[in-house]
């Protein structure tokens, strides 16, 4: 069999070669990734910036809703630049940028873990339910998979806000709504491949009903693209936090998001003397969905072998 | 001076586990005019061998010479290499299907062989393209010429691959395994067509395939690798006929043939070493039954020991243990008593193709079969013949659209009916694929114990003392509950298959093809412990293969279908001594050869 | 409702009889005072974000389009550009050859066309003739599209419910339109010889000769019969009687005007018409808007506003393009809702209302919207300029801050110790989140708790202030809106009439059916009352009355601000448009 030859899986049976765990070769291969070792070594400062929130509203003192309108502002309603007062300078009506970022941070992240994980939950089920049944069920699904799909989300989503009105839950409810169906797809392809396999077989030979295969038999082999997908889930959920909140339909103000933080410092044509409140916001966004982004490449290619680029 | 010389080639991979010592050590030559044979089990190295050569194995590390014409080949820039791959060397791999562009006629794609290497006007290429088809054995070639790949049967496309390689007028041709996905009757036709054209052309033709009966029949010279080193080398029917290295000995002992019904197969006991940490001495020591201190201690060198033959060992042209007789069967065919299965009428269909060219494939065309209490029915015929959907049927996996199963005189209910569950204690089954019927993702302890959880209400440690049992049952190391099938070799995965077929305690277990996807000597071991099952629990099987000897060796009455339809069933003795149909006797002519 | 952006659409709601026109008081005189002689020639380039609203005078209400009417049409009375408050809010003569007096105890005025003005009519020059004023006036109730404005004249002209009310029973399309026009009286309007023209109205009203500036007051040619109101042929043989009449345009990119040849300058002494043409260029944002007027590339903005932050710089800068002028509107104030149960129904208690306005932060949000060079705080319910206007206040705290304590105290008194709740929505546009979240910032320190709800521009108003079942199930307690007067000047009637009164019918933006008695009285002698000072006094005890009843806040007056590019010269506002005159400035490279 020339095709095992190449594969250390089947020369390396022998008793005495201890097997590493898949776990193990996902850590030993991410750790090896100098992007990815960045881009995680920057969510988890990010996550301890987050967390830290509160801390850093009791350095500078500036909590992050309060108004410093003599210390932050010009009379003309200017705000102060990045200095020894504020950091990171201040915004329009005289709150601390760096505290703002920072509670900014909790709601990006927790929007975009959140809401990761209720659609990619969705996604599992429809995918395999569509994939496991295939037939009129899947038809059916997939119908509507297209439809959502179909739908022009941020449309749809300004809607639906202005009709139930802006808040955190109904964000992550839209985002959640909107981001589903990708992962549904991914998996009912998957699904519709390891239906075929022989073990799925071997199951239903023993009896196996419907549900015990698609958990038991079916789910654990899905745990590759799942966690891919919904770590690259997760910056598209950010970006889209933001955008609602840009648009004033996501984070109620005076809570700080850093889609709101770009819209009022673009609202107001502030940014045009105030760069600050562009920038930081705008660079924590950036680094934020392309480290996620960097993370999820690097997860998928210690993950999925097939996708690892060559020259390592 | 040798067309094709490799001295002290060492192939190595850097893994995330460590170096890989795939190929270590390795010399031999090739003559101009030489029909080579590379022979070897999974993971001996001999495919990755001849591709390092060429360039084919990204992120390997060569070491040693191959001198091709005189010049080296190791090192030389990749471009180069592609020019040489082209002209002056032509490969041929094992599934034609993925080496041919489903969009292009097969004609155009013979033409584009040639013209992309040599300076000829298209219709020249294309009537040198249609007269190498003709060679080729292929009938009407120049309407052929405008088929795709698809519309050939496997037989014809690797036919095409053999034309294809032959058309540059190439100094070497490499064959890997190119007969290994065909049917037996097709496989003789190729390796006929592959020796004739070596001769005709005067070619020289390496052949790499794991079976030993198949290189020898072909090839003028054979070579014996065992994990990456040089057992044996000589002429390619002495070193079958009378091996010299224990290895080939014992390889050629655990194979079944037709002739040979008297004696158990011999396995060989033990797994091949780890690449990553090669053994000091004789590769093959650890499961050698004449290996002493020195054989694990040292590496034997590769000398001459008869003329003509070099062997690897200490202890050469050794007589080995004579293989034990087969165990008397309990039970045969009782006359009178009721089949345990009686399949009746069985016809199923499947629509195939897309709208418009939606088609009824009749699959099953009216089946009778009864299986007796004790027996092993084998069931034989060439791939898309109907042999795995109909012990599928008989299964419970897939629902006749007329006929009925009786199993014990009950009727197979729809899935998931209450007499289909019933059914499942009594019939189970065993898959082809070892790696493919184990979810990958879940322990053996768990794999095995799926039977119990799905049908009985036990739970904790008496489930877990009853996986233990069946695991002891099927020669699998208890300890090893935790572990994923990944761990396992293809062998020992296929004990887990059967364990948890057996959970059950059935009385009928259906193996679909349950060898052929391993290993010869581990083969020999599985059909041991089928044989050994069968007799320690009473069961009665229906038994897969394409494999003829195979079947041979372990059944009482064969059953010969094609096309849907059993058109043969005898005792496997009258059978194979006196076959009644034509299918049959291409089917035992084809295999008798091998 | 945004400044200076749209005049309010549904007039025709209001009950208003009169409309005076308010002062506009240029804030810097440093408006760019002309370097030298006047230059002709020249291109003026407009830079736009939309397009004007129409381009048929009986049909405009967008406050940026008034340039356009006024480069191309004329009406009886008009305006002086000028940098000066009080000469720009000065009726002048225009088609008419003098202001004239009211006769007949104020009920008629009598007007003589100007000879030589002129339609440029495709035949040639063709005199401006009484008929085509009273044309003009037929045309506002037609049965296709009627004047937004309408309602103010219907009220007022002699006989013009009747006829809009027969002129409703025609068919829309240009062929019976122009037969009822031609054929049914309208007394109110009447051509008592070729060029004079007779107004009579229903009652006394001082402020009527404003009214006469308006676009809806443009006479109309006898072409504009054969099509329909502003349709494509409308603006295809557009015939104009200004300086200017159209060249090219393309809706929502581009409209240049060139000179008119039948418009004779002698006629004309409120235009000069320096420049040779005009180049609207639209689809333009505001912040490219800004950034073409520094970079000279564009010289004057038609409907973008500054930036508060640039406006800020510039203002410090003492930059001479830059000048601001009052819009005589109020925004934001808070309308509180009298009627909604939030807080058990604390709102309806006048103490609770009267913290409110002791807790508004009126200096902050003046500093959210740029600081004292672009706002100013407000106090009463007519803005800087409405004639009405004056200094007082109500609720007086030091520096406009607030009173957090005083606020405290009231709630206290009121019940309510523990502070309330209030419910705020806002327009999710432009620097209105950021007003709602200063205006938040400063009632927590009250004890007044802001649960803010962010709604979009198109929902504010129709899902929310004006929609009375909202209102009442409480759905917002207190909501920042602004209000224009209908033009500048004495527009106290348009502000008070369609905010504060109630008649029994529900008057769309008196959000909580607000009715004071005394102040309609009060209002309804100011209507009538001829003499300014009198007026003022009369409107001065409106505004005090209302603010006494707490029911609106009023927070700040922010003012236009204007921004031009160094070569525009002799930038002159011009009252409608709350812009520098096209007709007037030049260029100088």
């Amino acid at each position: 069999m020339s095709a095992h030859t190449l594969t250390p899986a089947a020369a390396t049976a022998a008793p005495e070669v201890k097997q590493r765990s898949s776990l193990r070769m996902t850590v030993d291969y991410l750790l090896k990734d100098r992007a990815s070792l960045i881009a995680a070594s920057f969510l988890v400062l990010l996550v301890l910036f987050a967390l830290a929130a509160p801390l850093l509203a009791g350095i500078t003192g500036h909590p992050a809703n309060d108004q410093f309108r003599e210390t932050g502002l010009t009379p003309a309603g200017v705000p102060v630049g990045p200095g020894t007062e504020f950091w990171l300078g201040a915004d329009q009506l005289g709150r601390d940028v760096l505290v703002r970022l920072a509670y900014g941070a909790r709601v990006s992240l927790i929007v975009g873990v959140v809401a990761s994980l209720a659609a990619a939950s969705i996604g599992i089920m429809v995918g395999m339910v569509a994939g496991y049944f295939g037939g009129k069920v899947d038809t059916v699904l997939s119908r509507c998979i297209d439809l959502v799909m179909s739908v022009p989300f941020l449309l749809a989503a300004l809607a639906l806000v202005s009709v139930l009105g802006a808040s955190l839950p109904l964000s992550v409810g839209v985002i959640v709504f909107f981001s589903w169906t990708s992962l549904a797809r991914v998996i009912r392809g998957q699904v519709i491949a390891l239906r075929q396999r022989e073990f799925v077989e071997a199951a239903r030979s023993l009896g196996a009903g419907h549900w015990g295969i698609i958990f038991r038999d079916i789910l654990p082999n899905l745990a590759a693209p799942i966690i891919i997908y919904a770590t690259l889930m997760i910056p598209s959920s950010i970006v889209f936090e933001a955008t609602l909140s840009f648009l004033g339909m996501g984070i109620v103000p005076p809570d700080a998001s850093w889609g709101g933080m770009l819209a009022e410092a673009s609202g107001n044509s502030i940014y045009l003397t105030a760069w600050w409140l562009v920038l930081f916001p705008g660079l924590a966004l950036l680094f934020t969905t392309l480290a996620f982004n960097v993370l999820g490449d690097g997860l998928r290619d210690a993950l999925d072998p097939r996708t690892r680029r060559k020259a390592k | 001076m040798a067309l094709l010389e490799v001295k002290n080639l060492s192939v190595s991979f850097p893994t995330a586990d460590g170096t890989l010592h795939v190929v270590r050590d390795v010399s031999f030559s090739v003559e101009a005019g030489d029909f080579f044979g590379i022979v070897g089990e999974s993971g001996s190295g001999k495919s990755v061998l001849v591709q390092a050569i060429l360039g084919l194995v990204p992120g390997a590390k060569l070491s040693g010479q191959a001198l091709f014409n005189g010049r080296d080949l190791i090192g030389l820039p990749a471009e180069e290499l592609r020019r040489i791959r082209g002209a002056k060397i032509s490969m041929i791999f094992q599934d034609p299907l993925s080496s041919l562009h489903p969009q292009y006629t097969v004609g155009q794609q013979l033409v584009e062989a040639i013209t992309t290497h040599q300076k000829v006007p298209k219709s020249e290429a294309r009537s040198r393209a249609i007269s190498m088809m003709r060679k080729v054995g292929i009938k009407d070639a120049e309407r052929r010429a405008d088929s795709y790949p698809h519309q050939f049967s496997g037989g014809m496309r690797q036919r095409i691959m053999i034309a294809m390689a032959l058309l540059l007028q190439p100094e070497l041709i490499i064959a890997d395994e190119p007969t290994t996905a065909l049917d037996s009757t097709v496989q003789a036709q190729i390796l006929d067509l592959l020796s004739s054209m070596q001769r005709e052309l005067n070619t020289t033709v390496i052949m790499i395939s794991h079976d030993l009966s198949v290189v020898s029949r072909v090839a003028s010279q054979m070579m014996v690798l065992y994990a990456g080193t040089c057992m044996e080398l000589g002429a390619a029917d002495e070193v079958f006929t009378s091996p010299s290295h224990p290895y080939t000995a014992r390889l050629l002992a655990a194979t079944p043939s037709v002739h040979n019904t008297e004696h158990r197969l011999r396995p060989i006991d033990g797994s091949l070493p780890s690449l990553l940490a090669p053994p000091t001495g004789c590769a093959f020591a650890p499961r050698c039954e004449l290996a002493d201190e020195r054989c694990r201690g040292t590496l034997p060198p590769l000398e001459e020991h008869r003329s003509g033959r070099l062997a690897a060992c200490f202890h050469p042209d050794t007589e080995l243990a004579a293989p034990e007789p087969v165990i008397a069967r309990s039970a045969g065919q009782q006359e009178g008593a009721p089949p345990i299965i009686s399949a009746q009428g069985i016809k199923l269909s499947f629509s195939a193709g897309s709208w418009p060219h939606k088609r009824q494939v009749n699959v099953l065309k009216g089946v009778d079969l009864q299986l007796f209490e004790g027996e092993t029915l084998g069931l034989v015929g060439e791939s898309g013949c109907g042999k795995s959907t109909l012990v599928r049927v008989i299964a419970g996996l897939l629902q006749p659209q007329e006929g009925s199963v009786l199993v014990e005189g009950q009727e197979l209910g729809a899935p998931n009916t209450e007499s289909w569950k019933q059914a499942r204690h009594l019939v189970q089954m065993v898959f082809q694929d070892p790696f493919g019927s184990l979810n990958p993702k879940r322990r053996v302890g768990s794999i095995i114990a799926d039977p119990f959880m799905i049908h009985t209400d036990l739970r904790g440690e008496q489930l877990k003392s009853r996986v233990r049992e069946l695991m002891d049952l099927v020669g699998l190391n208890p300890e090893h509950y935790n572990r994923f099938p990944s761990e396992f070799s293809g062998g020992q995965r296929q004990r887990i298959g059967i364990a948890r077929a057996l959970a059950l305690k059935p009385k009928v277990v259906l193996f679909d093809e349950p060898v052929s996807a391993l290993d010869v000597s581990v083969q020999a071991q599985i059909l041991n412990l089928i044989s050994d099952l069968q007799r320690e629990l009473g069961l009665s099987y229906i038994f897969i293969s394409h494999d003829l000897s195979v079947v041979r060796h372990i059944s009482d009455r064969v059953a010969v279908m094609d096309r849907g339809q059993i058109i043969e069933l005898a005792g496997a003795q009258q059978l194979y001594e006196n076959p009644q149909t034509d299918f049959t006797k291409t089917l035992l002519a084809a295999s008798a050869r091998s | 409702m945004t400044p200076q952006k749209r005049l309010m659409v549904p007039l025709s709601l209001f009950a208003a009889s009169a409309v005076l026109l308010s002062g506009c008081a240029i804030d810097t005189g440093n408006s760019s005072t002309p370097t030298g002689e006047a230059q002709k020639g020249g291109i003026l380039k407009v830079g736009s974000n939309g397009d004007n609203d129409h381009l048929d005078p009986a049909l405009t209400s967008y406050v940026p389009t008034q340039n356009f009417i006024r480069a191309t049409n004329r009406q009886l009375l008009s305006y002086e550009a000028s940098t000066d408050e009080n000469t720009r809010i000065q009726v002048k003569a225009d088609l008419a050859e003098e202001v004239p007096e009211a006769t007949n105890g104020g009920k008629t005025y009598t007007f003589t066309i100007k000879e030589g003005a002129n339609w440029d009519a495709a035949d040639g020059p063709r005199q401006i003739v009484a008929e085509d004023v009273v044309r003009g006036f037929k045309r506002l109730c037609n049965p296709y599209r009627s004047s937004p404005l309408l309602g103010y004249f219907q009220t007022l002209l002699t006989g013009m419910d009747e006829y809009c009310a027969g002129f409703a029973k025609i068919e829309a399309k240009p062929e019976p339109m122009a037969k009822y026009i031609n054929s049914a009286k309208l007394p109110g309007v009447r051509a008592v010889d070729e060029r004079t023209v007779e107004f009579n109205l229903k009652e006394p009203a001082g402020d009527f000769i404003y009214m006469l500036t308006l676009a809806t007051a443009t006479p109309a040619p006898e072409e504009v019969l054969d099509y329909l109101p502003d349709s494509p042929e409308y603006r295809e043989n557009f015939v104009a009687s200004g300086p200017y009449t159209v060249e090219e345009y393309t809706a929502d990119k581009s409209l240049k005007l060139v000179r008119n040849e039948a418009w004779k300058p002698e006629t004309d002494t409120l235009r000069k018409a320096n420049v040779d043409s005009i180049e609207m260029t639209m689809g333009l944002s505001a912040d490219a808007v800004t950034q073409q007027l520094q970079a000279g590339t564009l010289d004057m903005s038609f409907d973008t506003g500054l930036a508060p932050s640039v406006a800020a710089q510039l203002a410090a800068a003492k930059d001479p393009d830059f000048s601001t002028v009052d819009a005589g509107s109020v925004n934001p104030f808070l309308w509180i809702n009298v009627d909604s149960p939030s807080n058990d129904g604390a709102l309806a208690d006048k103490k609770v209302r009267e913290a409110i306005q002791y807790a508004t932060d009126k200096a902050s949000v003046v500093q959210t919207l740029g600081g004292e060079a672009v706002a100013k705080v407000q106090n009463g319910i007519f803005g800087p300029g409405v004639l009405g206007y004056h200094d007082f206040d109500l609720y007086p705290t030091e520096g406009h801050k607030g009173d957090p304590e005083k606020a405290k105290k009231l709630l206290a008194e009121a019940g309510y110790p523990d502070g309330i709740t209030l419910k705020m929505p806002y327009r999710n546009k432009d620097i209105e989140p950021q007003i709602a979240q200063t205006l938040q910032a400063g009632f927590e320190k009250a004890g007044i708790k802001i649960e803010l709800i962010p709604v979009s521009p198109t929902d504010y108003y129709t899902e929310f202030l004006v929609n009375r079942e909202e209102t009442k199930a409480g759905k917002w307690d207190i909501a920042p809106m602004g209000w224009s007067p209908d033009w500048q000047g004495g527009a106290a009637r348009s502000v008070f009439q369609p905010l504060f009164t109630y008649n029994g019918t529900e008057s769309t933006y008196n959000l909580t059916n607000y009715d004071n008695k005394e102040a309609d009285k009060l209002a309804a002698k100011a209507v009538q009352e001829p003499d300014a000072a009198k007026a003022q006094e009369l409107w001065a005890q409106v505004d005090e009355i209302v603010m006494g009843d707490s029911i609106i806040v009023p927070v700040a007056a922010p003012t236009t601000r204007l921004y031009h590019s160094k070569r525009v010269q002799n930038f002159q506002p011009y009252a409608l448009a709350t812009q520098g005159d096209w007709t007037n400035v030049w260029v100088q490279d």
